[in-house]
């Protein structure tokens, strides 16, 4: 009895305790307004808002320090270090305090940051805060609506606005605000993700012919196993065909293709995997169909025998890129964006050849990407901790100009860039350390991919060179892909909070169970005794009820 | 005839029991011993399956590269500092707390009793206990991988019942009337006869701090603060070892058998400090320490 | 009268109190006071309005979860994996300490302990670096023996059905050794006298384990069995998530992965305080229950 009282009263100081906590945490700061700090002209004439110019470089008279966090990806320099990054502090006179994350932990990271409320100023770089984040977060109030900001402050974002119409509906949330600025990186024939290359010396090592149906290539695969086709005299060393987990570019989900549709595995972010959009504009589930089990029945053979790298299921990319740039050559086949972009060092061994008829003669199905692709609504967002919006607004504002977009890819001028003098350039391949690539150059001084800008399709060939990577996937594309019959993928979509629901109870079910079983199927077999049985189980994962959220969803961004 | 009987049957189950004794005995020493002996061989031996017993192609490459790489130094050096410093904190304040819960006087022990053990089977969850942390400005720093598991509820039950078995209550009613309080009771008397319920608990704690990884993946940003245990995580179970360690290596194939040199020497190297502590604490196991800890 | 009473003692022992108010301090701030964010799992929570000011939504969450196709799998995942451990792991350390007892010879007695303590002191991270090294397909000493033998290399981290035997086996080889310390040393508190009358009534070496051994250790079996199924749904965490791979995922999520894959990689925080609050209570329903079974059966307990 007297227990139960101590036990109340001690219980009673520990709500205290939590309610008092509770309050202290409400003193949010409130987003400044631009308008109530004084107005007035700086020292050299330019027009000032406190200590900010209106106008032109540098953005402020006094130094000012923002934090930000970003992804370091794994061949790139510390941000902190990079030429690109200190050139653009001397410009604007805004320092960034960075705080970098691993492209593994960073996902983890973020989410408890923001569970917490512990943000920084902004997040930056187009992996850094996803639509989905913009959609849940914005309403909220963890990063803030940036409409007002853009129309005073952004010059250039707005330019960008016109330029690229997608732009501006894809970064707007599903309130109506924006809460992100976007991402555009337009390359030459982005459309098509994989291209299958073949490794043309072991063909001709074994006498061998170029495969055009599946069954050849099946044949083939075999021979490269069992045979010694980089002849160095171990049998054991090739691999035929190697691949990334659950990866729409380098996986296997394209050799689906054969037998009449290709299988979409995450490509570009959203909760899209095994949907294509049919010619009626209706989406189509790829995962319950006939064409899907025919091929799974196929391919699992491919497997078994350990003609498909059965490590491809658990690699990371370092270690595809690893044995894709093994000199000895291991690796027969693969499928990737270009041959020149996964290896240059080992391009010339392969060649691209056409995609497979299926076993029965049925004519390919190549996979297309939605056009959007290249254009993405997110890429920088500012968080209610941040008290200087205008100011951030201004610094991420310079990223979509010319040339510090193309600086931002490519490296400074004078690094990975020479200026031509007539508003063009070139790239820099005379001063590359020993030891890289010009393109590993980009890397160490530039965020590459790991920021917001905007490189347009019209700019590359005239502004900056074509890159032989890009050079290379249009011939191939132009070749193998452009006339071949095609699925389309869904376009990046804007969910509202019920669709996001939707994806993560019933999509994730339905994904997992998908997942799991294509797996299991594929290393194990078995797809035709149970396949009955999974189809039933898909219904009862409510598969009906998921397709129509995603129609929904889809259908708002193809009326628009 | 009887007694004929009774010792062959002995005899029989003496030859069971010290033979599968020593096959129990080889099936935990030889994963250890082979870990031992792949660090420092060839491992294109190691990988095609020629190093069983004794190594073979001996080279010490794997160590050279892990003993001048700086995350692995560094996050030695950090749990070093974290593993001393924690252990000192949680003895502190787990041995004087145990003491008191163990004496009958103290009104309300059991109610603390039953909400220490109460711990062991809920908590707040991860979010909460990260606003907490973050709250108290521990966030990116050590005292976060320190503080919120500086008491483990299971080691304060043993130390507790330590107290309660072998310190006689008639040993302190005498000191009492010798005017002895109980500041100096404890310092004085207690604490001297209880050198083997420090050591299990130095052990107990210290091996808990140098192996802890996930609090670090959770509250650390800074890569200089990370523990050992953090990087090495990334080197055995991501497969992801920095570019620097496989410097000069130029072939995939080669850079393979490197990474599991490297990963079978950052094993042995990640386990040197235990070693060394092991056997000055090991004698104390025996004693009996642990006898009563679980009628609690 | 009996509060005075209980004053003149708190008085007459505040230095016992001081002994005690640094570890009160810690279970309070530490351990109990993050409970308060429990709640959340009954709201809808925002971030920004913080735990305290989120809105309600009552068992909302809780749905969710019944709804959920995954619950099937991870539930028994969960409970599967932790039977197991149970059933394969509990007797172990018991066999192995009834037969280190029978050795007369102390130091090859001395030799077995120092060995089988010694796993237990590898971390997490080290022991499941350690098994996949072991077991990969490429280098591992396991795939070399089957390569030897003219079989084809099997990918063992990644079948979901090897997970739970990989799991427990390292589970066994690593800690049973060190469970024997218990069990020995409450079989050096069986009186020798015991056994002294049983070797003067005949009894074999086998009969005196069965019929003196066993009994006098079963007390301390039961407390264990009893404190190690009411924090079984809660433990392995660490060791399961390094060992979790996307392909034997079907055999390895178990809730305590799962509340952390849902919560802080979808970021979907109150669903996954919910379903970690589900967790607890069936961990606090079945340590009752087992309690209470041992209480009738064995007259043992904890309470």
């Amino acid at each position: 009895m007297k227990g139960k009282k101590v036990f109340k009263t001690v219980m009673a100081g520990v709500i205290s305790l939590a309610l008092l906590a509770g309050c202290s945490a409400k003193n949010n700061s409130v987003v400044q307004n631009a308008g109530n700090t004084n107005a007035g002209k700086g020292s050299d004439d330019s027009e000032m808002i406190g200590n900010m110019y209106v106008k032109g470089l540098p953005i402020v008279k006094d130094k000012v320090t923002l934090k930000m966090i970003g992804i370091q990806g794994p061949t790139t320099a510390n941000f902190a270090d990079m030429p690109f990054f200190k050139e653009l502090e001397e410009k604007t006179n805004v320092h960034i305090e960075w705080e970098l994350y691993q492209q593994s932990s960073y996902p983890d990271k973020k989410n408890i940051l923001l569970a917490s409320d512990e943000v920084p100023d902004a997040f930056f770089g187009p992996e850094a805060f996803s639509i989905e984040d913009a959609n849940k977060f914005g309403p909220q109030g963890t990063v803030i609506p940036l409409n007002d900001l853009i129309e005073k402050y952004a010059p250039n974002y707005k330019e960008a606005m016109n330029k690229q119409p997608l732009l501006s509906g894809m970064s707007t949330a599903s309130d109506g605000k924006k809460y992100t600025m976007g991402t555009v990186i337009e390359q030459v024939q982005r459309n098509y993700p994989g291209i299958l290359y073949i490794n043309k010396q072991w063909l001709s090592n074994l006498g061998l012919e170029v495969p055009t149906t599946l069954d050849e290539y099946y044949n083939v695969l075999k021979a490269f196993k069992e045979q010694d086709p980089n002849g160095d005299g171990n049998k054991n060393d090739e691999i035929p065909y190697t691949f990334l987990n659950f990866n729409h570019i380098t996986g296997y989900g394209q050799f689906f293709g054969a037998f009449g549709r290709v299988d979409v595995h995450n490509s570009g972010g959203n909760a899209v995997d095994h949907f294509v959009i049919g010619d009626d504009g209706k989406l189509v589930f790829t995962a319950d169909k006939p064409e899907y089990k025919e091929a799974i029945s196929y391919l699992s053979k491919f497997f078994k025998e350990g003609l498909f790298d059965q490590e491809g299921f658990t690699q990371d990319p370092k270690q595809f890129d690893a044995k894709m740039k093994d000199p000895k050559g291991i690796v027969g086949s693969f499928y990737a964006w270009s041959s020149q972009a996964v290896s240059p060092e080992t391009a010339d061994q392969y060649v691209a050849i056409n995609p497979f008829k299926g076993p029965s003669g049925e004519e390919p199905v190549v996979m297309k990407r939605n056009n959007n692709i290249n254009v993405r609504g997110n890429g920088f967002a500012i968080t209610h901790k941040n008290k200087n919006p205008e100011i951030t607004m201004r610094w991420v504002d310079e990223f979509y100009n010319q040339l510090t977009s193309i600086e931002s890819q490519y490296g400074p001028v004078g690094i990975g860039l020479i200026d031509k003098g007539d508003g063009t350039f070139d790239f820099n391949t005379k001063d590359v350390p020993e030891g890289i690539t010009f393109m590993e150059l980009w890397h160490q001084n530039a965020p590459f991919d790991q920021s917001p800008k905007f490189i347009t399709a019209d700019m590359l060939g005239t502004v900056v060179p074509i890159t032989a990577a890009d050079e290379e996937k249009a011939d191939n594309i132009n070749k193998f892909y452009l006339n071949a019959k095609q699925n389309n993928t869904l376009p990046v979509m804007n969910f509202t909070p019920d669709e996001i629901k939707t994806n993560t109870t019933e999509g994730l079910d339905i994904g997992n169970y998908v997942k799991d079983t294509q797996t299991k199927w594929l290393l194990n077999g078995g797809i035709d005794a149970e396949w009955d049985a999974y189809v039933n189980k898909l219904k009862q994962l409510k598969l009906d009820q998921f397709v129509a959220s995603m129609q929904g969803a889809y259908d708002r961004v193809a009326s628009k | 005839m009887n007694v004929k009987a009774r010792s062959r049957s002995d005899i029989l189950f003496d030859i069971f029991n010290y033979g599968l004794l020593t096959i129990v005995l080889l099936i935990v020493l030889y994963p250890l011993y082979f870990v031992v002996i792949a660090s420092f061989s060839n491992p294109t031996l190691v990988n095609s399956g020629q190093v069983t017993l004794i190594p073979k192609g001996i080279n010490f490459e794997g160590y050279v590269r892990i003993f001048n790489d700086k995350m692995i130094l560094t996050g030695y050096g950090n749990s070093l500092l974290y593993t001393a410093l924690g252990t000192l904190i949680s003895v502190a304040i787990t041995i004087p707390g145990a003491y008191a819960l163990s004496r009958r006087e103290l009104a309300g022990r059991n109610l603390v009793m039953y909400m220490i053990v109460f711990t062991m089977f809920f908590n707040g969850g991860l979010i909460p206990t990260f606003i907490l942390v973050k709250n108290l400005g521990l966030y990116n720093s050590f005292w976060s991988l320190i503080l919120p598991v500086a008491v483990i509820p299971w080691n304060l039950i043993i130390a507790r019942t330590f107290f309660q078995t072998s310190i006689p209550d008639e040993l302190r009613e005498a000191a009492q009337i010798d005017g002895c309080n109980e500041f100096r009771f404890f310092f004085r008397i207690a604490l001297p006869l209880s050198s083997a319920l420090i050591a299990i608990m130095v052990l107990f704690y210290a091996v808990g701090y140098w192996n802890t990884y996930f609090s670090a993946l959770i509250y650390l940003k800074d890569e200089t603060l990370y523990p050992l245990q953090l990087v090495l995580r990334n080197i055995l179970i991501a497969n992801t070892i920095s570019p620097d360690m496989m410097e000069n290596v130029e072939q995939a194939s080669k850079q393979l058998e490197i990474a599991s040199l490297i990963q079978y020497g950052v094993i042995i190297v990640a386990a040197f400090p235990l070693l060394i502590l092991y056997p000055f604490l090991q004698r104390y196991f025996v004693k009996g320490v642990l006898v009563g800890s679980i009628k609690g | 009268m009996v509060v005075k009473r209980t004053m003149k003692q708190l008085l007459r022992n505040y230095q016992l109190y001081i002994f005690l108010f640094p570890m009160v301090a810690y279970f309070v701030i530490f351990r109990y006071f993050p409970m308060y964010g429990v709640q959340i799992a009954f709201k809808d929570f925002y971030p920004l309005k913080g735990i305290w000011d989120s809105s309600w939504v009552g068992f909302e969450h809780f749905q969710r979860f019944f709804r959920s196709s995954e619950i099937l799998m991870v539930i028994k995942n969960t409970l599967l994996l932790n039977l197991f451990s149970l059933i394969f792991g509990f007797p172990v350390p018991i066999i192995l300490a009834l037969m280190i007892n029978q050795v007369l010879r102390m130091k090859f007695k001395k030799l077995v302990q120092t060995v089988i303590y010694a796993p237990h002191f590898i971390s997490t991270v080290v022991i499941v670096g350690m098994v996949s090294l072991f077991l990969s397909p490429r280098s591992g000493v396991v795939n070399s023996i089957i390569k030897s033998l003219g079989l084809d290399p099997v990918f063992f981290m990644a079948r979901p059905e090897f997970f739970k035997a990989i799991y427990i086996i390292s589970e066994i080889w690593q800690h049973a050794g060190w469970g024997t310390i218990i069990y020995l040393a409450a079989l050096a508190s069986i009186s020798p006298e015991l056994h002294e009358s049983a070797v003067v009534d005949g009894a074999s070496k086998w009969q005196r384990v069965w019929y003196i051994d066993i009994p006098g250790i079963m007390a301390t079996a039961v407390i264990l069995l009893i404190l190690e199924s009411g924090r079984m749904l809660s433990l392995g965490f660490e060791k399961v998530y390094l060992m979790q791979n996307n392909l034997n995922r079907s055999a390895s999520e178990v809730i305590s992965t799962y509340v952390y894959k849902v919560g802080i990689q979808q970021a979907d925080f109150s669903y996954a305080t919910a379903i970690g609050l589900f967790e607890a209570v069936i961990c606090l329903i079945v340590l009752m229950s087992v309690n209470m079974l041992a209480k009738k059966a064995t007259n043992t307990s904890l309470w």
